[in-house]
């Protein structure tokens, strides 16, 4: 398996020199697999998103390296600048609320908009805004000419992710995917995360503070606190510190707090049962652990 | 008469143009002073629409919608309005305007003209009532979204507005940040007694509420108490909503013969019953009997005739008032 991105002891610090100086990062270092979905989560002001501009190549550590498979992003030599560019290009990098981003008056021009400004050809920018609708669910003949701005919030969201898949990036970058969407657009665009994953095997990496979002689909997690990195690994082996995670000024997921609670209250659930991920399996733990008892209790 | 009164409320976006929409269909609805109502609805059901009415910022194509007894339409009115009814949006970024806090909640008693003595006493008040004092000489671009947020309502404070009009307010934020939101409303329609209009994708948030509005395509389809309207977690999904986890959890383990009250609504409640029961098949002999006797004796109705009627006609809501003080369903449709 590639090493996919790697920092290597990223600092940065924003407006250096002023009354305002704040250094966002100190000394990260992180390897991000290739093939993984992997949550940056924090507090606000904790560098998830700062962290997340790096892997864009938006913004270029004060010291350290940020190599997306093996290159550097920041580029010193002319030579160095092709190969930084073609790496950054890798990078599909979704903005927070990206549907504010929207601009042409059809979507087929707004997807269509980063393929042409990377060159290509008029038939391959067709080609690539048609599968990229499709592998957002927009129905290409129905949704080509309308507006995006006569859209829901979460079809919007969806343009403006199609706007980046049409790029073919191999990593996803996504900054709070889920922010301001109502329950149903939410519950769509992170099937849809979990689909490109499946299907391609895209590498995804996204920026939350929302812990549900973050255990429904992660497989890895990094929790940053004031720049630093505070703990990384699977979600129910993080999740269940639970007082570094409130440290971090996160707090568990519902389900997970749910279910140790239920242990506390005397339900007999196992300790594996407060990583389950869903309320379907939550809720046959519990039935379970009720009969299992009350099984045992016949049997005496 | 209610503190706001909508009446057979109609709006039309672009009317007789190309894009024509109707947003809102014929809503009634009255909000009585010092309640506490939350407004669910998927996008594009017309919950900022709605609320966008409740202050004069739009005014209906048909209908009326009246605060206080003032009609929104009568343009004199206006300002009169929007003192007794604030709004606090969706993005924490759009709202503050001064460059320094006070400064900011200052902003709507002076140019009403309040005496300087008078608006530092509101600032002073409305400052301590969101926990926004210590940050008074702060610049606005310094602070977290749910401190500006905060600011926000302090600015609807020092108008001293007798209801505030939350659109979808915790949206933008952090869990710490909408927790510090939320209980901030809390406390202020407690002390304060005012009235609320809490917009949200949160169900959470809205199980805090004493009454939920459902809105659907510009109709009110439900209208009752949280509990009441949670029990109904089908019809809400198939709305584009959801339910809270715990009435989620109580649905799945009812169906797995687990004996729960059928309108059993918080965390807390959950694991208290849960926790019972799993005593109870310990304790006691005759297993599911003990299960259901536990479930009566905590007081909630164990069974509520449920049915939401789903064609268009029970999208009338009975009006006006508290839909599940008048029987029927308990949702607000007419029986």
């Amino acid at each position: 398996m590639g090493l996919a991105i790697e920092l290597e002891d990223v600092s940065f610090t924003y407006l250096p020199g002023t009354p305002y100086e704040r250094q966002a990062l100190k000394g990260i270092h992180l390897t991000i697999a290739e093939g993984s979905i992997t949550a940056l989560a924090g507090h606000t002001g904790s560098g998830k998103s700062t962290l997340l501009q790096h892997i864009g190549g938006l913004i270029h550590p004060d010291s350290g390296r940020v190599c997306i498979d093996g290159t550097d992003l920041a580029a010193h030599t002319k030579q160095e600048k092709r190969a930084a560019l073609a790496a950054r290009r890798k990078v599909g990098l979704v903005f927070q609320y990206a549907e504010h981003q929207l601009f042409e008056e059809s979507i087929y021009e707004d997807i269509a908009f980063g393929p042409r400004s990377f060159g290509l050809a008029e038939a391959e920018v067709a080609a690539r805004v048609r599968e990229a609708m499709a592998r957002v669910h927009l129905d290409f003949e129905a949704y080509r000419d309308r507006s995006p701005f006569q859209l829901s919030g979460g079809q919007m969201r969806r343009v403006a992710l199609a706007g980046v898949l049409a790029l073919h990036p191999a990593y996803l970058v996504l900054d709070e995917p889920t922010a301001g969407l109502d329950p149903r657009g939410r519950r769509e665009l992170l099937a849809l995360i979990r689909e490109l994953h499946a299907a391609e095997g895209t590498t995804i990496v996204f920026v939350s503070h929302n812990m549900e979002d973050v255990f429904a689909i992660a497989d890895e997690v990094v929790v940053l606190r004031q720049g630093e990195i505070l703990l990384q690994g699977a979600p129910a082996a993080v999740f269940a510190e639970r007082e570094r995670i409130a440290e971090a000024g996160l707090r568990q997921p519902a389900l997970m707090r749910l279910m140790t609670a239920l242990r506390a209250a005397g339900v007999p659930l196992g300790e594996a049962d407060a990583a389950l991920r869903t309320p379907a399996e939550a809720a046959a733990a519990i039935a379970r652990a009720l009969r299992g008892k009350e099984g045992g209790r016949h049997a005496q | 008469m209610a503190f706001i009164e909508i009446e057979h409320l109609s709006h039309v976006y672009h009317a007789g143009e190309e894009g024509e929409r109707r947003a809102l269909d014929d809503v009634s609805l009255s909000i009585g002073r010092g309640e506490f109502v939350a407004v669910l609805g998927s996008n594009g059901s017309g919950k900022s629409t709605l609320a966008k009415h409740l202050n004069a910022l739009l005014l209906p194509t048909e209908g009326a919608c009246r605060v206080d007894g003032i009609d929104t339409r009568e343009e004199a009115e206006v300002w009169r309005i929007r003192q007794k009814v604030g709004m606090v949006f969706q993005n924490p970024d759009n709202q503050l305007i001064a460059a320094v806090v006070e400064d900011d909640v200052a902003f709507g008693p002076e140019n009403l003209g309040v005496p300087s003595a008078e608006i530092r006493r509101r600032v002073d008040a409305a400052l301590a009532a969101v926990n926004m004092t210590p940050f008074r000489s702060y610049a606005p671009h310094l602070l977290s979204g749910g401190q500006k947020q905060r600011v926000a309502i302090a600015g609807t404070l020092a108008m001293q507005t007798e209801a505030i009009v939350f659109d979808e307010a915790t949206a933008m934020l952090d869990p710490e940040g909408r927790a510090e939101i939320l209980s901030i409303v809390k406390r202020l329609h407690e002390e304060q007694q005012i009235t609320v209009i809490y917009i949200t994708h949160f169900m959470e948030e809205a199980a805090a509420a004493d009454r939920v509005v459902v809105l659907d395509q510009g109709h009110v389809v439900m209208d009752a108490p949280p509990r009441a309207v949670f029990s109904h977690a089908d019809e809400l999904r198939a709305l584009g909503l959801e339910v809270p986890l715990a009435v989620e959890l109580r649905d799945r383990l009812r169906a797995a013969g687990i004996a729960l009250p059928a309108d059993l609504l918080t965390e807390t409640e959950l694991v208290a019953a849960l926790g019972r029961a799993a005593e109870s098949t310990v304790a006691a002999a005759g297993g599911n009997a003990a299960q259901e006797r536990q479930a009566e004796a905590s007081g909630h109705a164990v069974e509520r005739a449920a049915g939401v009627p789903a064609g268009r006609g029970a999208r009338q809501q009975a009006m006006p008032g508290r839909a599940a003080e008048k029987g029927g369903d308990g949702l607000g449709h007419r029986a």
